[in-house]
């Protein structure tokens, strides 16, 4: 029981130590700068990019998909003017390289917090939940890759009914890509109802980002199969056995 | 990049296309898509209750040259062979056999998963559950 509580105290411990954050120049202590954890807040010298440093923390902001577009241009604007590489064109080379790498990763941090999709990858990267849709390769996708039976199927009748009756093919292309957009739309439901649920939890409910995880997997799945779908209407006439593959 | 001539002769000359009766309870269906470019291929089996050799295989593909040489192989190679024979296949054995490309290989695992899904469906109709390793 006690041995337990002391483990517990020493596990904290380490933690406690590296959130003491001092200039790398001036050794102040860099908590409580207001441009945190950027410049120090003593001698204005730019700070170099620590490890576990995230988007989400270099804009000051927590990792929840919703996120205030205003603030988050206030809070860029105001470290660009603080950090921009200009600044520092007669200064230390050191501070001068930090500037570079810093504002380069805000720059970065800022565009992929502004767009929805991108905020979304940023987020399921940063609690490592899935691989980014285009990296899961072959050996994934027994496991978690295979798109959904249900859609493959419809995909393989639709393609099926066109070859055997070219007549109502128009037709029937029409109502699959209807069904796409229905789904693409209830998809996008489930994920916003996802996001919803991990911002309530505060960021601990793991489950939520493995459905958004998911979802994505389908949503890539029928956006490649709306491209198909427009690469069949282009054939029509053409050989229909012969695929993009 | 061009096709092998197998790759070629498979896509010109299809062998065993077609379909099996879905319902019979000798007969497993495996419908597979793939996620990359929506390719989709259906592998039939038929399958000797007593010897489990699968006595007829058929294949129908909605895809490139590839993934239609690939199912096309596929199905000559399992009719005749046990259905823990046709487990054994791997999608490698296809991409030797085709010479396929490394930007095509997911054509042969889709193969792979068509004729692991046919007989998880056999073996689902015939009560005796999904073999390790099954693609859903």
């Amino acid at each position: 029981m006690r041995s337990g509580l002391v483990a517990v105290v020493l596990a904290s411990r380490p933690e406690t130590a590296d959130s003491q954050l001092l200039c790398v120049n001036c050794q102040a202590l860099l908590q409580g700068a207001k441009l945190f954890p950027h410049l120090c807040g003593a001698c204005g010298f730019p700070q170099p990019l620590r490890e576990g440093e995230n988007s989400f923390s270099l804009l000051g902001v927590r990792p929840l998909f919703g996120q205030d577009e205003s603030f988050l241009r206030a809070r860029f604007y105001e470290l660009s003017r603080a950090l921009h590489p200009d600044r520092f064109a007669a200064a230390d080379p050191r501070a001068r390289h930090n500037s570079i790498e810093r504002m380069s990763r805000i720059n970065e941090a800022y565009r992929s917090l502004r767009d929805r999709k991108l905020l979304r990858e940023t987020l399921l990267s940063l609690f490592e939940v899935g691989e980014s849709v285009t990296a899961l390769g072959n050996s994934a996708r027994a496991q978690k890759g295979a798109p959904p039976v249900e859609l493959a199927e419809s995909w393989f009748e639709l393609q099926d009914a066109v070859m055997d009756d070219p007549n109502t093919a128009q037709t029937k292309i029409l109502e699959f890509e209807k069904s796409l957009q229905f789904k693409r739309h209830a998809f996008d439901i489930l994920m916003t109802e996802q996001e919803a649920l991990f911002d309530v939890s505060e960021g601990q409910d793991r489950v939520a980002l493995l459905e958004i995880s998911r979802i994505l997997r389908e949503v890539s799945y029928l956006d490649s199969l709306f491209r198909d779908v427009l690469r069949l209407k282009e054939r029509l006439g053409g050989s229909p056995f012969l695929g993009s593959g | 990049m061009a096709y092998t001539e197998k790759v070629i002769d498979h896509y010109e000359n299809p062998r065993n296309v077609g379909s099996l009766d879905k319902s019979s309870t000798s007969v497993g269906t495996g419908l597979v898509g793939a996620p990359e470019c929506g390719d989709v291929m259906k592998l039939q089996v038929e399958v000797d209750p007593q010897t489990r050799v699968i006595r007829d295989a058929k294949f129908k593909t909605f895809g490139c040259g590839s993934a239609i040489a690939s199912s096309s192989l596929a199905t000559e190679w399992i009719k005749g062979k046990t259905i823990e024979q046709a487990l054994a296949i791997k999608n490698t054995d296809i991409v030797e056999e085709l010479s396929l490309p490394p930007i095509k290989i997911h054509c042969s695992v889709l193969a792979e998963d068509a004729i692991k899904a046919a007989i998880g469906d056999y073996l689902k109709k015939n009560g005796e559950g999904n073999p390790a390793g099954e693609a859903k």
